[in-house]
């Protein structure tokens, strides 16, 4: 069997530099383990090697990221190793920050890593969608138990095997859900687990909530002198959705004007998540000129932008829609617009 | 008290023959293609008609499913299965029932397009072997294959109705071979007195209302814009709900589950041991929020009325519907009934993206029945049937193609009948 190539990444100190002293140094690269890198080989056994041990200052790290990180990415590139393995840092803050960095790295270049960190190391949430995270202790005392769980994950990527799930493979959640099957049905489990609720026994559920940002409203605005613009995101598109505005998992939007106003003749939805009809009828139900227009009027507001920035959020992911809301803020920015009122749907 | 006497006649095979007769010492079920066409062609709606079966392990692929019925009729007692369909809409869950356990009637057609980017019909496979299968529980099942050729001319309102009629009637047609014939087991099902310290348990079944080619009949009616109302779960074993959804594959909500509530079920296994099952309440869903909220708050208010102290609910497609869902949990959970909520996850492919549109810290509790968007490999098959492409798209369904799990008939089915979930990776 092929014999597994793999490179580590340690600090200053664990790269027996120095102390807190020679937390400057900058990267240097050593051929074959340098100290807690023989007992990851002891633990690996006969089948895999450490090529080579790239060691950092956590200072330098910190202070130039990407030198640092330009750095690792050539060396990476250059011993094309079968898998990474950085630290294990433990709590230590710099330290771990330093491996995320390595990963980030190495995940780049399609090269699969792992990275052994205190479970609240902050370096886990930067780590663990590009790597595998090994949970470890606190300190280097439990340096023994960190490397008896990392070492079977190496060898397991190594050979470019499925590590398998959290449990199986010894690593930190990475947030990805991925579909398995069950050994009951959705009803047999769920009526298992709610009598285990109703007898107040533990029960787990099988998607936990999760933490999503709070955004804080900015101070209020004086609405009646403000340039105020209407956004929506039901998909209202010209007829015949010239600019092919998605009507599901949308990545496009688009300014619209309501100089002619906003007719069913001119407008259309294109969403993929509710019954058309309605708003097909009178688009004004979403995009609402004539309030709008009738406030600016009565002077609740001081000028409505005569166009609408129009978005479809059907089914959209995360990470697209906070794109998308990103995007829409530079240009209402840009745009002068003091406020706007989003419809959604 | 309300008594149904469930008869099981299981088929362990499906052919086609000269006469329909289900063999009770070999558990076949021979089937007269010719008296199903004639049946079916009376309606001027449809213009032509394939019989075909597909059974486990054959190496074969159906796409543009419709819907799956599995058969029955109603042998004795008022009232007749499919009632307000194919039978008066008078109350049902009575008497005896003959069912042919382990055989399915599989619709499969393709309607004219519907322009609508909500109410249309999406692509939907079931494969009988290979990996495909694992994801379809109607790989498992011995399949009279119905594939519907539209007569042009009609609207779409009117091809659903008659494709459903056509349905339901071969599926009781079919279960009528055993009319005179004992059954291989038979169950009678009752929600009798049990002991009253036992917690109560109601079943919350979200069916879809989003409109045409996405919704579900109660006694023959459209839920649209109704409140929830409370059934016998025996009812839904007499067919008093069906569906007629043909929204995404995966998360449909299907007429074979329906009958055979996987929830229902369960929860009449344990009534008067662990629990006592209280009933069933079929709930649409909303639009507006306001209405959603309403909505939820008479599904519990009609769980506390039947003495609950628990719910499950499961819900019905993705996205809008799976919001009243998660509101009816919550809802329990603020008059103290505890709930679990049954539902999809719809994260991206990568399945890094949180997979629901809403999240209340009520829902303690959720079961689920995997990420739709995943992908999947399926190989090429020897044969097809329901439509040599794709539905909308050059494509041609032999295979191989990458699909989403939504598009594999009730592998992420919210009714509870299968057994894909999603785990934290």
């Amino acid at each position: 069997m092929k014999e597994i190539r793999l490179v580590h990444y340690v600090n200053q100190f664990f790269g027996g530099v120095g102390g807190e002293d020679q937390a400057g140094t900058a990267p240097m690269l050593r051929a074959g383990p340098v100290g807690p890198g023989r007992a990851l080989e002891q633990a690996m056994g006969p089948g895999a090697r450490i090529v080579a041990t790239m060691i950092c200052g956590d200072n330098f790290f910190a202070e130039r990221r990407d030198e640092a990180m330009a750095q690792v990415r050539e060396w990476l590139a250059a011993e094309q190793p079968d898998v990474v393995v950085a630290g294990p840092a433990f709590s230590s803050g710099r330290y771990g920050l330093a491996c995320a960095g390595v990963c980030e790295a190495a995940a780049g270049l399609g090269l699969p890593v792992i990275a052994g960190l205190y479970p609240e190391n902050p370096g886990v949430e930067m780590a663990r969608k590009l790597a595998y995270v090994v949970g470890t202790g606190e300190n280097a005392s439990s340096m023994r138990a960190a490397m008896a769980r990392i070492a079977p994950l190496a060898g397991a990527l190594g050979r470019g095997e499925d590590p398998g799930s959290p449990e199986a493979g010894g690593y930190l959640p990475r947030g990805i859900r991925r579909n398995v099957f069950a050994d009951q049905t959705a009803a047999e489990r769920a009526v298992a687990q709610l009598l285990a609720k109703l007898r107040g026994e533990p029960f787990e559920t099988e998607i936990p909530l999760p933490q999503y940002d709070r955004v804080t409203p900015p101070a209020p605005i004086e609405l009646g002198k403000a340039l105020v613009a209407l956004s929506s995101e039901a998909g209202i598109v010209p007829r015949g959705n010239p600019d092919r505005i998605e009507s599901v998992r949308a990545t496009r939007w688009r300014r619209y004007t309501m100089a002619g106003g906003v007719s069913p003749d001119v407008y259309q939805t294109v969403h993929g998540g509710f019954n058309n009809d309605p708003i097909n009828a009178d688009p004004l139900r979403a995009v609402p000129l004539d309030a709008a227009r009738a406030s600016a009027g009565a002077g609740g507001i001081g000028r409505l932008h005569e166009e609408f920035w129009s978005f479809c959020g059907a089914m959209m992911p995360i990470a697209q829609s906070e794109k998308t809301g990103r995007e829409l803020a530079v240009d209402l920015k840009q745009a002068g617009v003091q406020a706007v009122i989003l419809t959604a749907t | 008290m309300r008594s149904l006497e469930l008869a099981t006649f299981p088929v362990r095979d499906l052919r086609l023959g000269d006469v329909t007769a289900y063999d009770r010492r070999t558990a076949v079920l021979t089937v007269d293609a010719g008296e199903v066409r004639r049946m079916v062609l009376c309606d001027p709606r449809l213009a032509g008609l394939d019989v075909d079966v597909a059974r486990p392990g054959d190496p074969l692929r159906i796409v543009n499913v419709l819907d799956v019925v599995e058969p029955r009729e109603k042998v004795s007692g008022t009232g007749g299965v499919f009632p307000g369909i194919l039978s008066p809409p008078t109350l049902t869950g009575a008497g005896v029932t003959h069912r042919l356990a382990g055989a399915a009637v599989v619709a499969t057609g393709v309607f004219p397009g519907s322009g609508d980017n909500l109410l249309r019909q999406e692509n939907c496979t079931v494969d009988m072997s290979g990996p495909g299968a694992a994801y379809s529980p109607f790989s498992q099942t011995c399949n009279l294959v119905l594939s519907y050729h539209l007569a042009p001319g009609s609207a779409n309102a009117e091809y659903d109705q008659s494709l459903r009629q056509a349905t339901l009637a071969v599926a009781r047609y079919l279960a009528a071979a055993t009319r005179d014939q004992a059954p291989a087991e038979s169950a009678t099902y009752a929600l009798g007195p049990v002991d009253p310290d036992l917690p109560g348990i109601a079943y919350i079944c979200e069916v879809p209302t989003f409109g045409l080619l996405f919704r579900s009949l109660f006694y023959g009616m459209d839920l649209q814009n109704s409140l929830p109302t409370c059934v016998h779960p025996n009812e839904l074993m007499d067919g008093a709900v069906v569906g007629a959804d043909y929204h995404y594959a995966g998360q449909r909500t299907i007429t074979y589950f329906l009958q055979n509530s996987p929830v229902a079920e369960e929860l009449y296994r344990g009534h008067g041991v662990t629990h006592r099952f209280c009933g069933v309440i079929v709930a649409g869903h909303f639009m507006r929020d306001v209405d959603k909220v309403r909505g939820a708050e008479q599904s519990a208010r009609v769980a506390e009325m039947l003495g609950a102290r628990g719910t499950i609910v499961t819900a019905c497609a993705g996205g809008n519907a799976l919001i009243d869902a998660l509101y009816a949990g919550r809802s329990c959970e603020r008059l103290k009934i505890k709930s679990a909520v049954v539902l999809v996850e719809m994260a991206n492919e990568a399945g890094d993206d949180p997979g629901l549109p809403d999240f209340t810290a009520e829902n303690d509790l959720l079961i689920s029945v995997g990420n739709r968007e995943q992908l999947v490999d399926l190989p090429r098959v020897e044969r097809v049937l329901g439509g040599a492409k794709l539905l909308g798209t050059d494509t041609g369904s032999v295979g191989p193609m990458r699909l989403p799990v939504r598009e594999i008939l009730g592998a992420n089915n919210e009714q509870g009948g299968w057994r894909l979930t999603a785990r934290a990776y």
